[in-house]
């Protein structure tokens, strides 16, 4: 971005020099600058050259006669002065944007990290501690930092990416706020805080078409919202309460479905092909197997449709792995229960379609992939 | 990067004409092969409105002759008398380097 400026400002800037001199070597140079990976640098020396060539007579006096120097001596000074204010600024401006979205150290992440979430293609990681970040992923092996938000953002839950990677919901207390983070990759912008809802926000979904996103709550609500355009998102349904707080949240790939899990083990299913009339189709009871009780344990709940949308997987507890079929209508019935070992004890994650899952301890640095039949 | 990094390279003291002319003494260059040249034989970095600016001057003073534009590309090329003012130049400087070097061993008995 830093570069694009400057490269604009030095292009701009050979239009500056005395017409005689731009008649000679403004081509050249415009090739040179072409070629030349310009910095704040040569925008100031350009300026200083360009001024530098309005003072030597052999360019000045071509356009103004001593006579007229003399005349005008007092507007020229003005407009030199006036320039070189202008030029400052600007060369400020290109400082300003390489150190914007990077003042300060950036928090660390030993302070922990709450939540994790992959954009729809992979190449980019959200991770919130104690603000957002943003995470070049493309070499998986060497993450980069790209940026992250002012303002803490405190939050066990997991952001989520809109389908198009471009918007970012995470949660915050008990709101939902949105985020660009596709213009400025560096610098999260917020597009816009949601309203606050009945309790503190425990998951986020987007719809597979973007154009509604669930918000589920530690009451066991879940809100849909009309997030077409991000800038008015506007709420469209409430879902009738269930037991226990809503730990994940998923959309059928068509979008007619939705599925919303607490922590107390109940799935329900919706039917939100008219979102403005949600109605439950079905309701699953997970299999919770007695909790191995440690302290700091958080055995996590985890849903997500395969790639057709004709299954729907759990996870409770850490431990049981469900494959129910969703096929027929206002039914859901149990294909296979995997009862194995603890999948961690801390967040569980699926990869889009389902087929694995990611497992990691609370503590430690070591997550657990499994492949599902 | 030795003395370059500790000063900020040889920027601050040298005359960029002598620069351009001894990238020119070994054959004509056009202005964005004698950035990259200067850069490889001395280290500094010289902003395309430095070269420019003395350019125009060394073209003035009858030191450097423009030749056909290639392109969009004009190479320059070293006249005769540009050869000898270089050649004073150059002199000069070992001329410095010389009594530099004597004085720096006498002063710090290196």
């Amino acid at each position: 971005m830093r570069h694009m400026l400057a490269a604009r400002l030095s292009r701009a800037l050979v239009g500056c020099y005395p017409r005689r001199w731009r008649q000679r070597y403004a081509e050249e140079l415009l090739d040179v600058l072409d070629q030349h990976h310009a910095g704040a640098r040569t925008v100031l020396n350009l300026a200083a050259s360009a001024l530098g060539a309005h003072l030597d007579p052999a360019y000045r006096t071509e356009r103004l006669p001593m006579i007229r120097l003399h005349k005008n001596a007092f507007a020229v000074a003005a407009a030199v002065i006036a320039g070189l204010m202008v030029l400052v600024l600007l060369a400020g401006i290109v400082v300003w944007q390489d150190n914007l979205g990077n003042d300060g150290p950036p928090p660390s992440l030993s302070q922990g990290v709450f939540g994790v979430s992959f954009s729809p293609d992979g190449r980019t990681v959200a991770t919130i501690n104690t603000s957002l970040e943003i995470w070049n992923a493309a070499d998986l092996a060497r993450p980069q930092r790209l940026g992250y938000s002012r303002g803490d953002i405190v939050s066990g839950t997991d952001p989520a990416f809109s389908p198009d990677g471009r918007g970012l919901a995470t949660a915050g207390g008990k709101t939902v706020i949105l985020w660009n983070v596709a213009h400025h990759p560096g610098r999260p912008a917020q597009i816009t805080v949601l309203p606050a809802g009945p309790g503190g926000v425990g998951a986020v979904a987007f719809s597979p078409d973007g154009r509604v996103l669930a918000s589920g709550y530690d009451d066991g609500t879940v809100i849909l919202w009309n997030a077409a355009d991000p800038a008015r998102v506007t709420r469209i349904a409430t879902l009738a309460r269930q037991a226990g707080g809503i730990a994940a949240l998923s959309f059928s790939p068509d979008r007619h479905l939705l599925a919303s899990a607490s922590d107390s083990g109940a799935v329900v299913l919706w039917n939100v092909a008219g979102p403005a009339r949600p109605a439950i189709t079905a309701t699953l009871r997970l299999t919770v197997p007695a909790p191995p009780a440690q302290q700091g344990d958080f055995p996590d709940v985890a849903l997500a449709f395969s790639a057709g949308g004709h299954s729907l997987t759990t996870i409770a507890g850490n431990r049981t792995v469900t494959l129910w079929n969703v096929t027929g209508p206002g039914t859901a019935t149990r294909i296979t229960t995997v009862t194995g070992n603890s999948i961690g004890s801390g967040p569980v994650a699926f990869s889009p379609g389902g087929r694995t899952v990611a497992g990691a301890p609370v503590t430690g640095d070591k997550v657990a992939l499994w492949a599902l039949p | 990067m030795g003395v370059h990094g500790k000063f900020d390279g040889l920027g601050r003291f040298a005359d960029p004409s002598v620069l351009i002319l001894t990238s020119l003494a070994d054959g004509p260059k056009h202005g964005y092969a004698i950035m990259t040249d200067v850069a490889d034989f001395s280290g500094v970095s010289m902003e395309p409105g430095t070269l420019y600016g003395a350019l125009s001057r060394l073209e003035r003073r009858g030191w450097v002759r423009p030749l056909a534009t290639e392109e969009r590309r004009r190479p320059y090329e070293i006249t005769a008398t540009g050869q000898e003012v270089l050649a004073e130049q150059l002199s000069t400087m070992q001329q410095i380097v010389r009594i530099g070097r004597l004085r720096t061993a006498t002063a710090w008995g290196t």
